[in-house]
């Protein structure tokens, strides 16, 4: 039964989770897309306490509203706008807190360097080090086009999926992807040129 | 500019961007998210129950009944609205008829020697005046005017009754004796006295007792003759 349902789509499972309420459906959905939206919200927010609270949320909002997934659309499409929803209110919220805290320190004038918790001393390599300016070079693009870019170009997801997902036609994502892609290699000039 | 273009325009951000490393879900995000989901299970059947509490029959049966009782309560009290009085600001009630003879009594007969005589003309009196305004109900509302003169009319004959001696008075209300007549009375008196208007008593006596009153009638009669004659 088991292995049975792990041969199953995700359409399928998330199927056999609505009619029959097949916990373990829902638990091999779990484990095929806790990684790829961790992956996903972490590069859109940038927090990995955050990331990890955002796709809790996703996964137990699957488990709630299952019953509102109509199997006209895919199963990935759904569950990453969910998650998509979820991140960018995580992410409008932590900068307003952070908005907050830098404007209790009274100087509009002076800036104040965020520390980034994303990366754990722990983890910490070369790559790691790569990784954490492109990371920053990220976050720095406008939400809009740093969401599009991260779905293509890290999730690796086609631009019709990714036009379901933001609910723009796809003139609009291949606009937004290519102006993402622009600002990130002004922004990454430096490592380029090493 | 074709998708093929663009992706070779910026093949070294492409590139860099697959190469990122794949962040991970923590070891225990599925313990962590089975416990969430059951923890909101729990909170859903608790807050399910809490509205239960509210919709159980056996628990609305008193409550709608309580909501009926005050609303019965709440139309009899708007449909019957009493004026209560205060009972500090509001004027007693005058009997005139009693106060009266309350005065009458007080006033012009306020003597204790003759407590005795006055009691049951008193009586008399009040019984009178109710009888007089239940004459007047009947026969139609006289004016007030002809009341006081009937009253001053009372007034006199009362005094009249003083002005007579005492031993006629004793013998006409102590003891039992007949009632004289009209006649009689002015003759011994020389005062016309109504006997309609005196609380006699009226006792149907024996010839022997009838006898008896003749005799001491007689010498009363001549007693008070006798007297008449020595002024």
């Amino acid at each position: 039964m088991d292995r049975n349902l792990h041969e199953l789509t995700d359409e399928e499972l998330i199927l056999e989770f609505q009619q029959n309420d097949t916990e373990r459906a829902f638990e091999i959905l779990v484990q095929r897309y806790k990684n790829p939206l961790t992956n996903y919200v972490f590069r859109f927010i940038g927090n990995y306490d955050a990331c990890s609270d955002v796709v809790q949320e996703t996964m137990i909002k699957v488990h709630r509203y299952k019953d509102s997934y109509s199997s006209v659309a895919k199963f990935s499409t759904w569950i990453y706008t969910i998650a998509g929803n979820l991140a960018r209110t995580e992410y409008r919220r932590q900068r307003r807190r952070q908005f907050i805290s830098i404007s209790d320190y009274g100087d509009e004038h002076k800036t104040f360097d965020i520390p980034d918790e994303a990366y754990r001393p722990d983890v910490m390599t070369d790559s790691g080090i790569k990784d954490e300016i492109i990371q920053k070079a990220l976050l720095k693009v406008k939400d809009a086009y740093r969401e599009a870019v991260i779905l293509r170009d890290v999730q690796g997801m086609s631009y019709e999926e990714i036009a379901e997902i933001l609910k723009v036609n796809e003139g609009t994502v291949k606009s937004r992807i290519n102006r993402g892609r622009a600002q990130l290699q002004i922004l990454l000039k430096d490592i380029y040129n090493e | 500019m074709s998708v093929k273009d663009d992706d070779k325009k910026y093949n070294d951000v492409i590139k860099t961007l697959n190469q990122l490393h794949e962040v991970k879900a923590p070891a225990d995000f599925e313990a962590e998210l089975m416990r969430k989901i059951n923890s909101e299970k729990y909170k859903e059947k608790k807050e399910q129950s809490i509205w239960s509490k509210f919709f159980i029959p056996s628990r609305l049966v008193p409550s709608a009944g309580l909501a009926a009782a005050a609303i019965i309560v709440l139309f009899v009290v708007t449909l019957n609205p009493e004026e209560i009085e205060d009972p500090l600001i509001m004027e007693p009630r005058v009997r005139e008829d009693i106060i009266e003879v309350v005065d009458y009594d007080e006033s012009k007969l306020g003597r204790e020697d003759k407590k005795d005589v006055n009691e049951a003309p008193l009586e008399k009196r009040t019984t009178m005046t109710e009888s007089t305004v239940t004459e007047e109900e009947k026969s139609g509302r006289r004016k007030e005017g002809d009341v006081l003169e009937e009253s001053f009319a009372d007034d006199k004959m009362i005094a009249d009754i003083d002005s007579v001696p005492t031993e006629t008075i004793i013998l006409g209300t102590t003891e039992p004796t007949a009632v004289s007549t009209e006649g009689e009375t002015e003759m011994a008196t020389g005062l016309a006295i109504s006997k309609e208007k005196l609380n006699f008593r009226q006792i149907q006596l024996s010839e022997e007792e009838q006898q008896v009153v003749d005799q001491l009638r007689e010498k009363v009669q001549i007693q008070v003759v006798d007297s008449l004659k020595i002024e």
